[in-house]
């Protein structure tokens, strides 16, 4: 008894040793690692060129017999005006950024020099490079089951930054999307994008190996864990490991400084850009926290032990705000502002995105609001539940909340594709920037406010058990709503795969004194010679009131309320119950005080309302509101004027 | 003299002024009540004036109705026109200010005559605030100066200064003398705690003014007060801050008369 205690103890400490000291803070196998993948690189600074060698190890986790291997070399989106990528970014325009000049020095690529297989057979000839993809012809059958291994080298050449990866034609470099990548076998095909101006992520769970040799004053930071750094002159080599993450990516830059925080078995790392002072930094690690924190807490386990947030320098700005599995990229700008939040809402987001995209792994370039879309919906929650910055911006008396922000765009967009589009398929950039982010964001704000923030909990949390590490899509999200609430996921439904729309509004408001009939009487058996009975029409104490509402559009909930607003300033909220075949509603009713207002929706909770300004409508002989605000907004203006120019 | 008793004699100048300065505004007021048919300032128990909801509902509003778009324009047209004709006006009560009596007709026909050498003043004088205000960013950027508070106040200080190099200017101009810049700045440099003095009367009244007309825009929108009571309120704050900028130019016209012993 007393042997097993021990051998309990010894392994137990044993266990918690290894868990500490890995890539991952809760032991997997997580996911069905799919691959196996050893890379050596070297990083020469001058020429911002990575040479490579790596071994893969590929697993038929499928069903199916393959007979090839489609690859990413997503480098090569940036390798001539003519890319599919440079085509819809207008020629190397996104995110703010763009392309610097037809230099040399702005285009890269990524090229396999040497391909094998496991007995040193030359398979290069089976390699069909088609830009930015390629496929490898596999001679034999590959059976399920069965691990195929290749041996490769490669060259990957950074372009100067404007769009994710790069150099800045200094000493920082963003090695992303650098590395031959296998696509994904799901649902009976192979899934292999084009690399795209909006969307780039859809990968196989593995394992990766890489060592990096770059000089030893670079600052190295990467996916996964540090295992082991050596020194050898000039140069380093920074060994790290990586379980069950999807993707791999690393950064070295000579200015880098770094800064440390642990939270329950995360390590935190920020590298940033000098000079940055210690509230910002601890800006950056309260926002990884309460990432942290938010997320276990309402969706599931971050698994793995590493978290780095890397700071691009100002001239590489194209690189900031992106995600990567377990290193994401800040904003240029990260010093703190009590105005407004975005240096901790954008890290917030890319860390976010560990989940939806890193984790969850959902396709991001057909789905992508699964990805952009909920991780803007959580990111405001977690700004306000666990930041407790309730509005992103605040200035003097004006106060913004994000929830509100994605309405107004969403609102602002027109609807002409379903939020569930290809992301290229959009009929614009601004049409995809809705539908992945805002609108999404909007559905879910709407959700929450109309079936309850516990049911969305639920959903989440549901999702996460169900479908993490195994690439879900839209269908598997709603089939989980539907589990949870069935009106919920059919409002879902409706308003991620079509192009319904709702607009409530407050049609017309009377309110006046209710008349008190009167004139002559005339009785049934009225008799010639008696003059009839004669009362004055007059006008009760009582006010007798015609509100219509209505709307327009399919998106209904199940009721919405109505704030009444009488001329005492007293309140009473009526529910209307809606029903799709009659679209508007007249409520009529007496009362002892005049009605001034009708509301509809007074806590803006169908945040999916195309124009929330017609909700209201205010009795007539009080509706110079005109003159009211009129007044004062030129008013203000005028004096604005004034002061500044004190003519 | 002393300015209290100026801006006494003057008093009327300031009411006079107020209603040309509505009349020019009109037009985009007009354009305003177009859409003001667009509920927007609603019930503050729901969406007080700043809120997020508040801001939802006006986004909204913008986007669905073209009347406020129109009156920005006209807002934005009718801008420059108002600040050339007050500043018309600025020099024709300074220059009648000199004379130590004033009409209606003479004010008038002084803001004429002095307008084209006033003009001539204002575009000169530009290199003043864009020099100061320069070497208030050299100082931030030499300094590493962060804290957006000491900007605001450092930027705040170098306009008034220029401003208030202006104003000494006009006296110059109001009197048909030359090398009114040069004399301006004499004036103001050797009389700067005058001008210290004037600015902090001036702040005060206009932080007052604008808690007042905050004030104002809170109750104006809210639903039990009387709309008579936000006009005249309106109307009796424009006074206030009228009467407070007549201050602002009588104090520089007795400074000048004092520094250059004028009786
Ligand atoms: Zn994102």
């Amino acid at each position: 008894m007393k042997n097993l205690q021990c051998i309990v103890l010894v392994f137990g400490f044993i266990l918690s040793v290894s868990t500490m000291a890995s890539a991952l803070r809760i032991a997997g196998p997580h996911s069905e690692r799919v691959h196996q993948t050893t890379i050596k690189a070297s990083l020469d600074v001058e020429s911002h060129r990575v040479t490579a060698e790596m071994n893969l190890k590929w697993k038929n986790t499928t069903n199916d017999t393959l007979h090839e291997i489609p690859f990413h070399l997503y480098l090569n989106a940036f390798s001539s005006t003519d890319t599919v990528f440079m085509r819809e970014s207008g020629g190397g325009q996104l995110r703010g950024d763009k392309r610097e000049g037809d230099d040399k020095e702005n285009f890269g690529y990524v090229i396999v020099t040497k391909l094998s297989n496991a007995q040193g057979k030359d398979l290069l000839a089976n390699w069909q490079m088609d830009n930015s993809v390629a496929t490898l012809s596999l001679s034999e059958p590959l059976e399920s089951g069965q691990t195929i291994e290749f041996n490769m080298s490669f060259t990957s050449q950074l372009p100067k930054v404007f769009a994710r990866s790069g150099h800045n034609g200094d000493t920082f470099n963003f090695v992303a999307q650098w590395f031959p990548k296998p696509s994904v076998y799901i649902n009976g095909k192979w899934v292999n994008h084009r690399y795209h101006a909006h969307s780039e992520f859809f990968a196989d769970f593995g394992s990766y190996d890489v060592t990096l040799t770059v000089p030893t004053d670079y600052v190295v930071g990467a996916t996964g864990f540090l295992a082991d750094k050596q020194q050898e002159g000039d140069l380093t080599r920074h060994h790290y490991v990586a379980e069950d993450v999807h993707d791999f990516v690393w950064t070295a830059d000579k200015n880098f400084a770094e800064a440390n925080q642990q939270w329950q078995g995360i390590n935190i790392r920020l590298l940033y850009q000098e000079p940055l002072d210690e509230k910002s930094i601890q800006n950056q690690f309260d926002a990884a926290i309460a990432s942290f924190e938010w997320f276990e807490k309402y969706v599931g386990a971050y698994p793995y032990s590493t978290m780095t947030l890397v700071q691009p320098p100002e001239d590489a700005s194209g690189a900031g705000g992106m995600e990567y599995p377990t290193l994401v990229t800040t904003i240029t700008d990260l010093d703190y502002s009590s105005f407004q939040h975005s240096a901790a809402l954008v890290t917030i987001h890319e860390i976010g995105h560990n989940y939806w995209q890193g984790i969850l792994a959902s396709n991001e370039f057909e789905e992508s609001w699964m990805d952009e879309g909920i991780n803007s919906y959580t990111e405001g929650r977690i700004l306000a539940e666990a930041m407790k910055r309730k509005n992103v911006a605040q200035f003097a008396h004006l106060s913004i909340e994000l929830p509100m922000v994605h309405h107004a765009s969403t609102a602002r967009t027109p609807t002409f594709d379903p939020v569930n589009t290809n992301s290229w398929s959009f009929i614009n950039s601004r049409a995809y920037g809705t539908n992945s982010y805002s609108k999404p964001a909007t559905i879910l704000n709407t959700v929450e406010r109309v079936w309850g923030v516990e049911k969305v909990d639920l959903l989440l949390t549901a999702y996460y058990q169900q479908w993490a590490f195994k690439h879900p899509n839209t269908k598997n999200f709603l089939d989980v709503a539907k589990t949870i609430d069935v009106e919920m996921a059919q409002f879902l439904d409706d308003a991620i795969n079509t192009t319904k729309t709702i607009d409530f509004t407050v049609v017309s408001l009377q309110s006046e004194k209710k008349h008190q009939g009167g004139g002559y009487r005339l009785l049934l058996e009225q008799q010639s010679e008696v003059t009839p009975e004669y009362t004055k029409p007059s006008k009760s104490d009582l006010y007798s009131n015609t509100v219509t509402l209505a709307y327009q559009g399919e998106l209904t909930p199940p009721s919405i309320e109505v704030l009444l607003t009488f001329e005492d300033g007293s309140e009473e909220t009526h529910i209307w119950q809606l029903d799709a075949n009659k679209q508007w509603k007249t409520l009529r009713f007496e009362s002892e005080v005049k009605l001034v207002e009708a509301i509809v929706d007074p806590r803006f909770t169908l945040l999916l309302d195309k124009d929330l300004s017609n909700n209201i409508k205010k009795e007539r002989s009080e509706s110079n509101q005109a003159w009211r605000w009129v007044v004062s907004l030129l008013q203000s203006m005028h004096h604005l004027i004034n002061a500044f120019l004190p003519l | 003299m002393s300015t209290v008793k100026l801006l006494w004699q003057y008093k009327w100048v300031a009411l006079i002024t107020l209603v040309f300065e509505w009349l020019i505004l009109a037009p985009v007021l007009l354009m305003m009540l177009r859409f003001g048919n667009k509920e927007v300032v609603v019930n503050l128990a729901q969406t007080p004036i700043g809120s997020s909801n508040f801001f939802g509902i006006f986004i909204d509003a913008f986007s669905t109705s073209p009347g406020l778009v129109y009156a920005v324009i006209a807002f934005a047209i009718t801008v420059p026109t108002l600040i050339l004709f007050k500043f018309a006006l600025a020099v024709g009560t300074m220059a009648s200010m000199h004379e130590g009596k004033w009409s209606f007709s003479q004010w008038l026909s002084l803001s004429g005559k002095h307008f084209l050498r006033a003009i001539g003043l204002l575009l000169r004088w530009l290199i003043v605030p864009a020099i100061l205000c320069g070497l208030a960013v050299l100082v931030f950027k030499l300094f590493d100066i962060e804290s957006a508070v000491s900007k605001i106040i450092t930027l705040a200080v170098c306009w008034f200064l220029s401003i208030s190099w202006l104003f000494m200017s006009l006296n110059g101009v109001a009197r048909n003398e030359s090398w009114s810049l040069k004399n301006g700045a004499i004036t103001l440099f050797k009389n700067l705690h005058q001008f210290l003095l004037i600015v902090l009367v001036f702040l005060a009244l206009f932080v007052l003014a604008k808690l007042m007309n905050w004030q104002l825009f809170v109750n104006n929108s809210d639903i039990n007060t009387t709309l008579l009571c936000g006009v005249f309120g309106a109307f009796a704050i424009a006074l206030f801050m009228r009467i407070v900028v007549l201050y602002w130019q009588a104090a520089h016209v007795v400074v000048w008369r004092k520094h250059w012993k004028i009786n």
